[in-house]
Parts: C-alpha cells; structure tokens; sequence
C-alpha cells in the first residue's frame, strides 16, 4: 500500500500505527536499537527538496528495521541533468526497490511516482499539499503527552497558506476527534477555506482555551514574485508571534520544524518545557518505523489474488 | 494622506504626525496610512502597526493600485479593522503624460488627454475584487466585510459603476470634489494652471452626471482634494505645471452658488454631504448637535454674496480654481471641540487676542 494523503488511513489504521510506534518507541531504548524486521528490503529516500529532519528521521527508521536505505537528492543527481520525475521513477523501478520515501516540491508529485513504480510509495511531503508522516507523528506526540486525542483542542496558527503541514493536520486530527481550529491574517488562509468547515479566527484571543497550540512555519521564501502575504515577519511577529506570556499555564506548543526563533515563537517559550518540538522528532522515528513496518505488511484487501 | 516625504507607511510616522497635530492644529486632523510600502504597490504597508497607530483609512493616493493582488491582499489583512481603503483611480497607460480630459477641448487645444477610462476601467476591476473579497468574508460565515471608497469620481461611467456596485450591496462609498461638480475643460482653454488637475476637470456631461449622483446618493460626499502649491509652482505653461488645487475655503460658498441656489440640489443634501457624509465614508461618529456632545460646528451666513479674491485664503497657497468666481455664504465661525477656532476670517492665533 501507499501513504500519500491522511485521507489513505482509517481511524483504525492509525491505531494499527500507534500500537506498532509503542513497540517501536521501546526499540530506541535499548543499548542496541536495531531489529530484523525489513532485512532483505530496499527503501528508497528520494529527496526533491532539502530536508534534513524528515530525511534523517527516515533513513534512521530504515536502518533500525534492518533495510538497505539508498538517498537519492536531486543537487548531483539525474533530475539535475533534466530528466523527468517519470524516467527517474522508471529507472529505480529496475533495481525493485520494496519502498519509496519521496519529498518533492510539486503538489501531487508522489501520487504521480506512485503510478509508475510496484514499490509503496510515502509521502514525505509534497510541496503545499500534503505531509501525512508529519501528522501521525504529531497525533502520536499528543497521544502520548495527553493520553488521549478525542476532545483535545488545538488551534493551529500562522501561514497555513504555503503548509503541506496544515492540509494533513487539520483533516486527520479531526478524523481522531481533535477539536481543532485555525488562527492567523486572512492573508495567510487559503481562499475557499470556508469549505473546510473549521473555524477561522484572526486574534490569538482565540488560543485561550485550547490544550494545545500548533505554530507553523512562516514561509516567506516562496512567495518570492508574488505579493507577500504579511507586510513584514516584524508585523507578523508582533501580532502573531507566541511568547511565554501569551501562552497559559499548562498549555504546550507544537511546531513541526524548522523553527525562526523571534518570528512564529520567541525564543524562551522554544526552550521552555510546555515546548513539545523535541518530543514530536522522538515520535517521529518511531512513527515512521511503524510506517514503514505497515506499508509492507501484508494486507487483507491486496490479497485476493 | 499618506503620500508625503517620507511616506506614512509606518507606525511611529502616524504618531507623530498626530501628535503634532493635537499640539498645533486648530482642527480635528486623522492620519491615512499607505497601503503599500513607500507607495510602490508591491507590499503592504504595516498596516496593523499603523491601525494601533491611530490610521483611520489607508490609500495610496496619488497614485491607482496597479496590481489588484495589492488590493485583494489589503483588503483581506484589514479584515476585522473596519478601516476601509480609499482608491485613487488611475490607469498608468491611459494617462501617460496626459495634462487635460480626452475630448473635444484636448483635441482643439492640442494637449494629451487622459481618457475617462482611465478612471473607469481601474474602478470596474476594483470593484470586482471587493466582490470576490466580500464573498470570501460571506463564506465564513461573517459580516466584517472589507470596504472601499472612492475618491474624487470625475466620469460619468465611474458613476454608472458606482450605481451598479450599490444596487448589488457591495460595501462601497464615494465622492466628489467642488471642482469637478461646477467646472468644466473648457475652462482650460485660458490655460489657467490652477485648472490643472488629476483627474482632470471633464466634460458637462460628467459633471451632470456628478451632481445627479451627489443628490440621489450615489456619490455618497463632497471632498475638496485639498492640494496647495506655491505660486511660483503654479507660474509656468500649463503642460508644465503640478496637478491639484486648492478647495477647502472655497468648497462651501462655490457649491451653494453652483447647486443649490439654482435648484440642482437642497441646501440639507449639501450639508449632509459636507458633515455627515464623509464621516459615514470614513467610518467615524458623525456631529451632532445635543447636549453633551463635543461642540463641533460652523455658524453660515447663506445669503452672503461675494467674489473669491486671493485674500480669502488662510494658507500660504494661491492655486485655487475659484479665484474670480460668486460665492454664496460665508463661515462666521468655526468651534471645534467647544473651541473657537475661526471666526470671521481670523484663525486661532489672532483669536487668542481676542478672547482675552
């Protein structure tokens, strides 16, 4: 199977997943952090687009399973000679590798790989469509934290505009019963998110009482040649920016990473223990173990032949 | 307005202006804030710094928001504000060097034109990208809607827009200035540099159309588009001269002369557009004459006669378009705030004399 969009798992899916990550999440405590699981497989790590905590976190679930991880990244590859995502895929595709981890700044380009490889292919984020892996991992962190997700409420703040993050987090927390809403400029909002049904609110008022407040990233790079959404990251730090003091007692913060000190949260409240960021990259491997783990379980509905 | 040197497109800069003005001026003075950064029309302005501030209404004056991107940006970052942005409607092809309306007049004097489209065809798109801003707003589930206001309408397409864009509900204002509802560009034919204005005076046809506008509502407020130049700015060819005139001390007295005497428009709908109007516009608690209320109006002789001379103007200067023309009524006195600050001619320095 493949993980390309939150919509693919159901809410017993991601259960499947949490159990798989708590055995996993034991695996990192031990002196040796390594198990057979995927020995003899191949896992693909194709990476479009700079990363370094979703490749590192991959490449890591994949050698504690025992796999063979190969990094393809696109500066000194064949995709900077010209060729095309099709031919890239077509030519892995000879080698028959057993899963594909695919990060690529276009919208979509995943479900596009998926189409010409046999292997599973996982979303590791496609420009601002889709990062699936960063929701369960970030479900997970709040399940562990909390102990429970259903009637947790979250806002999740700032530029949801540009944010693949935002597009997963926003349809699979609520698949898990998370109250959740959106908080930022307009600006930032896409246009017709009225369809989504989740409410909207321009005022940090508006985090007052949640469990949980989600900041993003603001991603001024790619509105280059474009009007900038917020007039300034100044502005936009003033208004919108998380400090200690605009944060209650008790609530935490989540940020999926890389965080701006002094723009999206300053940078006391980043080091301060209602910050769960470092908790949600400890999730994070042992989330996409149980990923990788699943994608190649055999399951009941690809069996009948 | 925002477009002076240095810009206000900044927070600390609207402060000052404002605290300067409640130490110095004798009126109530607000700030406009830029929208756009140093007015280039590819980022916004700090537009909540400017808000805090104390900006009741942003706009980038002087010159249209060529990039309706710009405009649909402004219009959703003030969403929850209740400041609404003022347009300056100017298509930067359609007035390429032109000095005077497109017309008969242009093609008999021999100058470049700016078509009426120039004003009209930026408004159509404007106007659209409200619609599509306030439909946004809808869909959410909310009423806060962005608004817009026109300034100094001088073409009778602009106001069949206009019409049009109140008859849907879209949340739009507008107004004209003295000049453009009594004069006309045949008056340019002497050359007279304190005709040369933008948007330029147009045809009778436009200015019917303003007056009519003005008195069903369509055209919601008088605004004089108050634009002093020193006289030798003034004394060059026509081609060569700045645009803008001024209009505030005459814009009462012309206007009851120009409209009302002859029966195009009530001496109430006049009043109302001078006062309440613009406060509607701008979104500000209108005067009222009760108890408690800030005293805050101006005692008129109506029947007053006379001829606007240079010597009926309080600033530094002369650039008026109605110098030579009949007014009717004059300001006796002025009292802002329980205050005299004007009377008969004499502004609040020489009053402190007088007071005592």
């Amino acid at each position: 199977m493949h993980l390309l969009s939150i919509d693919d798992l159901s809410t017993g899916d991601i259960e499947t997943l949490f159990q798989l990550s708590d055995g996993f999440l034991e695996v990192a405590s031990r002196p040796i952090k390594k198990v057979p699981t995927l020995r003899g497989r191949t896992q693909v790590n194709m990476f479009f687009e700079a990363s370094t905590r979703t490749l590192t976190s991959f490449e890591l679930a994949g050698k504690r399973l025992s796999a063979d991880v190969v990094n393809i990244k696109a500066s000194g590859s064949s995709v900077s000679k010209g060729e095309s995502l099709k031919d890239t895929i077509l030519t892995l595709e000879s080698y028959r590798p057993d899963i594909i981890v695919m990060r690529h700044h276009q919208v979509g380009a995943c479900r596009l790989a998926a189409r010409y490889t046999g292997a599973s292919v996982v979303n590791a984020g496609d420009g601002a469509g889709e990062h699936p892996t960063q929701c369960l991992l970030d479900l997970y962190s709040l399940r562990r934290t909390f102990g429970r997700l259903d009637g947790l409420k979250v806002a999740i703040v700032g530029d949801v505009l540009r944010s693949r993050v935002a597009r997963s987090n926003v349809f699979g927390f609520r698949k898990m019963g998370i109250d959740v809403r959106l908080v930022g400029p307009p600006t930032l909002m896409p246009p017709g998110i009225g369809r989504w049904n989740v409410p909207v609110y321009q005022d940090l008022a508006a985090l007052e009482d949640v469990d949980v407040v989600y900041l993003l990233r603001m991603q001024l790079e790619r509105a280059r040649g474009r009007v900038p959404p917020v007039p300034s990251l100044r502005e936009y730090s003033r208004v919108w920016g998380l400090s200690r003091q605009r944060l209650r007692p008790g609530q935490k913060v989540m940020h999926p990473g890389p965080i701006n000190r002094g723009v999206e949260l300053s940078g006391d409240l980043a080091d301060d223990d209602r910050s769960l960021i470092l908790h949600q990259v400890e999730s994070g491997l042992a989330v996409r173990m149980a990923i990788l783990y699943h994608v190649l379980a055999p399951h009941p509905e690809a069996d009948t032949g | 307005m925002a477009n002076t040197d240095p810009v206000v497109d900044v927070g600390p800069l609207a402060s000052w202006v404002l605290d300067e003005a409640r130490q110095h001026a004798v009126v109530r003075v607000a700030q406009v804030g830029a929208v756009s950064r140093g007015l280039r029309g590819e980022a916004l302005a700090e537009l909540l710094e400017l808000v805090e501030a104390g900006a009741i209404a942003f706009s980038d004056d002087g010159r249209s928001i060529d990039n309706g991107d710009v405009l649909l940006h402004a219009l959703r970052y003030l969403r929850g504000t209740g400041r609404p942005i003022l347009l300056h409607l100017q298509d930067p092809g359609l007035s390429v060097d032109g000095v005077m309306h497109e017309g008969a007049w242009s093609a008999r004097l021999g100058m470049r034109g700016v078509p009426s489209a120039a004003e009209s065809g930026p408004l159509s798109r404007d106007l659209e990208v409200l619609r599509y801003a306030v439909s946004e707003v809808a869909a959410l589930g909310s009423t806060d809607f962005p608004r817009l206001h026109v300034q100094h309408v001088s073409a009778a397409a602009s106001v069949r827009l206009l019409r049009e864009a109140k008859t849907l509900g879209l949340p739009v204002t507008a107004e004209a200035t003295p000049h453009h509802l009594l004069l006309t560009d045949e008056r340019v034919k002497d050359f007279d540099p304190n005709l040369k204005i933008n948007p330029p005076l147009r045809s009778e046809a436009d200015r019917l159309e303003l007056v009519a506008a003005l008195a069903e509502g369509a055209i919601d407020c008088v605004a004089t588009d108050h634009a002093p130049h020193a006289p030798h700015e003034k004394e060059v060819p026509f081609e060569e001269a700045p645009f803008g005139a001024l209009g505030l001390e005459t814009a009462f007295p012309a206007l009851n002369a120009g409209l009302v005497e002859p029966g195009h428009l009530t001496l109430e709908r006049l009043i109302e557009a001078m006062s309440a109007g613009p406060c509607r516009c701008l979104g500000l608690q209108a005067p009222h004459l009760r108890v408690g209320a800030p005293a805050d109006f101006c005692l008129v002789d109506l029947d007053e006669s006379w001829v606007f001379t240079s010597a009926d103007l309080f600033g530094k200067s002369r650039n008026s378009a109605f110098l030579g023309e009949r007014g009717r009524g004059r300001v006796l006195l002025t009292m802002v705030d329980g205050a005299m600050r004007h009377v008969a001619g004499r502004v609040r320095e020489e009053l402190e004399g007088v007071q005592e």
